[in-house]
């Protein structure tokens, strides 16, 4: 495969996935300088490969690399920050939230709470499978595990959600 | 199949994710039972609930900007989604690194040995990189030259240009830029191209740029074309590519200096992360090719319109560089904050995750020191610390994120010795004199506050010895906003214009790959030094690691014996590619220190996120951090104390204090809380501790509870086995010393140190009677606890803290005690409830 066709196709890549490469570095990183040198390292990681080594697995292997990325810098800002919860938790939030928006939370967001009291390896697969939209397989490849692992995940966490969902509807209809 | 709702085939099932042939058979069966029919419509209905729900989540979309990669046509780039955030910021903008075989003026050297080559790789392969249209763009053709090594980014080489000249001499004037028709054509390809995309800047503030503007027209806007001046475009800029003059190419020594850290192996965690097919640098010895020798690249290529919007942090607005900068990163963090309070929604956590895997992170919380005992505790020992870095962040917190600093970030020694103090220099041959003072404490009147001063001997700047000086600059993709990267050029700046001939100073930068802009350059050729800092440009992911031994490598290629050897890193530390771990950094740090390059951390414009990772790295270099939030901040480091920054005069410079039980109940040093020693540590050569520059003061606070006062120390049971120990002495009851100082340093070179001792006996001398240094050092000190909510702040209220401070103000001919004063005032107004304990 001659160069130009590399540059074409890592450049394709990138003009697809950027957008949601960002995000997911966001999302796990919540800087968003951060999270541009982290996708920013992953596309020039991409121009490293052949693109037959990565050809049908493009989406994953970006997944894969991103993540990685985050977690390394995650990982040692953790480490070496002093400061990041703290400096989270002690400022004041800049305004109040908008009424709608806790009325929004209400209904639905309720899930995402739940969500979030999953525990760390299925909050991953739940968010790579419902917010990035990656197959099993992708999200296989992703965190390394094999696609029948990804599945019990969800199925199970699928399930717990769904019986906190029930739980919290019955407590609040209770109250 | 069996009947099984609970069964996470029909989960998959039911959220498609089966293929035919085993699809059909599912399909069948859910089609004849109706159980697993509810079943999976439940489930898919929960599914796309879920997926609606988290989509909801809001992203900080005007922070999120494209990244860019090396383009010849760089509109291309733009990604869906966001363009309208991110237009402005893409052309021209490439920030990466290539790789030059000519000896074009500009580039980097970069050793080979810096870098893990794969023969096999994508050599010989061939980006065209010209542009004709474009002058923006380096000419020549871009060929891989090395595959992705775990600890790089990119590594393209440029081919020469038939018709780039070769120099390899430095060039007393930079060659001419572009022509002003090249700038005005690509100004004018580039104000299409905003307009047909409408740059829109999201958080506010003026348009990042006009797309109407004329571009080029000399009336119009300044425009400088000399090359490698920034050319302005109606408030933003706009750099020029790197075609000026640059220095020849530094002759490469051998191996850079791999600490026993950063041996080949370590770099395994960061290769393994990449899928199977790249190289495995961990597991092979470096590959032949590497130690080859040098190749250069050029800096960067060219101009980043990112600058305009370096402004949008949204905060305070103050004036100057600092002014209401993005350092803070408010954007993302308050709307962090808000999100999470609105939905309590709770990002997925990758330090959850991570917690498997890594157990070692800590906080580095500070947390006041308490009240000892002088029975149980004699001896307090501690090790000077000559930063400063905390008060510019506590006075970027007040004054321009105009909130109270977080409780960790003051750390009070620091407060109290950014401030200079009279004490007279030493007499004798002593590099430091030492002086003590006691009175009642201010905010806790029947306790004793004392002071121990130190100062280090006095040195002129014409006598300073030469100084070889590595700046390591970093330059990557975080470092662009204006408190960033323009600031360290200035700060950088000032220092060179105080340097003499005798000084030799070398330019390194880091960023996705690490290079030598400058290499060592005599001072007399000033204008070299500042037309290479001038160029400079953010860009790229960061790699501390391999810059870091670069500097070292040509800090000890270039070392001035007697003389101060020392790497200046200028960062906001945001090491995020590379060596990712901490110890094999600290330990590389510490080596050199052994070996007389010392490390001076200076930070710039950050959250102060990695302000830990920053002061740690210094303190382990032998070297001083400080933070630098504006010019004047650089002024007073770089230019007014130019001697301590850069000559160390004493080194592991110890202090242990032994209380008189006779006259002291308990004890407790004010600050100091990460340079706590054991005191079996002050006799111990082996223990690094803090140093001690020319000029320098170091002031340190303890409050000393007289016998027969409550003495605040936590209760103890009375010990089964043994008699508490009692000031039985008559020694002790004779004397009417309160404390002896003893002091421990060590020559900048020397290995063993020299003890100093100062009884001192407290006179009762009362606060009306104090010194005037005494009283503002307290204030200071007062402000900080303060500040931290301190359980022992006693008394003390910003308003009382004004009181004194203003009492110890005194004639502050260069202005520093009056800034306070407005960091006091700010302070009041942010911290209603302040009312003393």
């Amino acid at each position: 495969m001659g160069p130009k066709s590399d540059e074409a196709w890592v450049r394709a890549l990138l003009a697809e996935h950027q957008g949601r490469l960002m995000r997911y570095a966001w999302r796990l990183t919540r800087n968003a300088d951060t999270a541009h040198d982290v996708v920013q390292e992953t596309f020039l990681r991409l121009c490293r490969q052949r693109p037959a080594d990565v050809a049908g697995h493009e989406l994953a292997w970006l997944y894969r690399v991103c993540r990685q990325r985050a977690l390394d810098v995650c990982r040692k800002e953790r480490r070496m920050s002093v400061l990041s919860r703290e400096t989270a938790e002690n400022r004041p939030s800049p305004a109040p939230p908008p009424e709608s928006a806790i009325e929004n939370a209400e209904g639905g967001a309720q899930l995402a709470q739940l969500v979030a009291r999953l525990d760390p390896q299925q909050q991953e697969v739940v968010r790579l499978k419902f917010t990035e939209g990656l197959k099993y397989r992708e999200i296989a490849d992703v965190l390394g595990l094999s696609t029948s692992h990804v599945g019990v995940l969800i199925h199970t966490a699928l399930k717990q959600l769904r019986s906190q969902l029930a739980t919290d509807l019955a407590n609040t209809a209770g109250d | 199949m069996p009947c099984d709702t609970n069964d996470p085939r029909l989960t998959a099932y039911a959220l498609g994710e089966w293929d035919e042939p085993d699809r059909s058979e599912i399909e069948q069966h859910v089609a004849g039972c109706a159980v697993c029919r509810q079943e999976v419509e439940r489930l898919r209905e929960l599914a796309a609930t879920l997926s609606r729900e988290l989509a909801k989540e809001p992203l900080p979309m005007a922070d999120l900007r494209p990244v860019q990669l090396p383009s010849r046509k760089p509109r291309r780039m733009v990604f869906r989604g966001l363009a309208a955030a991110a237009c402005v910021l893409i052309l021209g903008s490439v920030g990466f690194v290539i790789s030059k075989h000519a000896r074009e003026p500009d580039r980097i050297v970069r050793p080979k040995t810096l870098e893990w080559y794969d023969p096999e790789a994508e050599l010989g392969k061939s980006y065209a990189a010209t542009d004709p249209d474009n002058p923006w763009l380096p000419r020549g053709s871009v060929v891989i030259t090395g595959k992705y090594s775990g600890n790089q980014m990119f590594d393209f080489a440029e081919i020469p240009h038939a018709d780039s000249a070769p120099s390899t001499h430095l060039p007393a004037t930079p060659p001419p830029g572009p022509s002003p028709e090249m700038i005005a054509k690509s100004l004018r390809q580039r104000n299409e191209w905003l307009q047909r995309f409408g740059g829109k800047q999201q958080s506010g503030g003026a348009p990042m740029a006009r797309p109407q503007a004329p571009p080029a027209s000399p009336g119009a806007q300044p425009t400088r074309v000399d090359g490698s001046q920034p050319i302005t475009i109606n408030g933003g800029t706009v750099s020029l590519p790197n075609q000026g003059a640059g220095p020849a190419p530094l002759a490469p020594a051998s191996q850079p200096n791999a600490g026993p850290g950063l041996a080949p192996s370590d770099l395994k965690t960061e290769t393994l992360t990449l899928s199977g097919t790249g190289p495995q640098p961990g597991a092979s010895s470096p590959p032949a090719a590497v130690a080859a020798g040098v190749e250069t690249f050029t800096g960067r290529v060219p101009a980043d319109t990112q600058r305009m919007g370096g402004g949008m942090g949204g905060m305070g607005g103050g004036g100057g560089m600092g002014g209401g900068m993005a350092g803070m990163a408010p954007t993302a963090k308050d709307w962090e904050r808000l999100t999470m309070s609105r939905a309590k929604l709770r990002p997925i956590q990758p330090g959850a995750v991570l917690e498997k895997e890594f157990n070692t992170e800590a906080f580095d919380r500070v947390v006041d020191n308490p009240f000892l005992d002088v029975l149980k505790n004699p001896l307090s020992t501690f090790s000077i610390d000559v930063d400063t870095a905390s008060y510019s962040i506590v006075r970027r917190f007040l004054m321009q994120g105009n909130s109270l600093p977080p409780k960790d970030t003051v750390r009070i020694e620091e407060l109290v010795n950014y401030f200079t103090y009279d004490y007279a220099p030493p007499k004798d041959d002593a590099p430091f004199a030492a002086h003590i003072e006691a009175a009642d404490c201010p905010w806790q009147r029947e306790h004793r506050l004392v002071r121990i001063g130190l100062k280090g001997r006095v040195i002129a700047d014409d006598d300073r010895p030469a100084s070889n000086l590595v700046f390591l600059l970093d330059v990557s993709g975080s470092m662009q906003p204006a408190n960033k990267v323009p600031l360290v050029q200035q700060a950088m700046s000032m220092l060179v214009r105080k340097l003499g001939s005798r000084d030799r100073v070398a330019i390194a930068v880091y960023a996705g790959a690490s290079g030598l802009v400058l290499p060592s350059t005599s001072c007399e050729q000033q204008e070299t030094i500042l037309a290479a800092l001038d160029r400079l440009q953010a860009g790229g992911s960061t790699n501390g690691g391999q810059g870091i031994q670069l500097a070292y490598q040509v800090a000890k290629q270039n070392f001035v014996r007697g003389g101060t050897n020392r790497v200046i890193l200028c960062t906001d530390g945001d090491f995020n590619v590379g060596i990712t771990n901490r110890g094999d950094l600290t330990r590389l740090i510490e080596k050199e220190a052994a070996g007389g390059v010392f490390l001076t951390v200076l930070g710039f414009g950050m959250g102060n996120l990695k302000d830990a990772t920053l002061e740690q790295l210094a303190d382990k270099g032998n070297g001083n951090y400080g933070y630098i939030d504006s010019p004047a901040e650089a002024r007073k480091l770089l230019v007014e104390q130019l001697g301590g920054t850069l000559v160390t005069i004493a080194k592991d410079v110890k202090i242990q204090v032994e209380f008189n039980p006779a006259h002291a109940a308990s004890y407790r040093l004010i600050g100091y809380e990460n340079r706590i020693l054991r005191k079996e540590d002050f006799n111990d050569d082996k223990k690094d501790a803090g140093e001690i520059g020319a000029g320098h003061t170091v002031t340190a606070l303890y409050e000393v509870v007289p016998p027969g006062q409550p003495n605040g120390t936590a209760a103890v049971d009375p010990l089964k086995y043994q008699q508490p120990p009692k000031p039985s002495k008559p020694a002790a009851a004779a004397s009417r010393e309160l404390l002896t100082l003893k002091l421990r340093y060590k020559q900048p070179e020397g290995q063993t140190s020299t003890l100093i001792e100062h009884p001192f006996t407290d006179d009762g001398e009362k606060w009306s009677a104090s010194s005037r240094d005494f009283r503002f050092a307290a204030a200071v000190a007062a402000f900080g606890m303060v500040l931290r909510g301190s359980p022992y702040k006693g008394h003390a209220t910003l308003d009382s803290v004004l009181e004194w401070a203003a009492e110890g103000k005194g004639p502050d001919r260069q202005g520093y005690r009056s800034e306070f004063f407005t960091l006091l005032d700010r302070a009041k107004s942010l911290l209603p409830a302040d009312r003393p304990k």
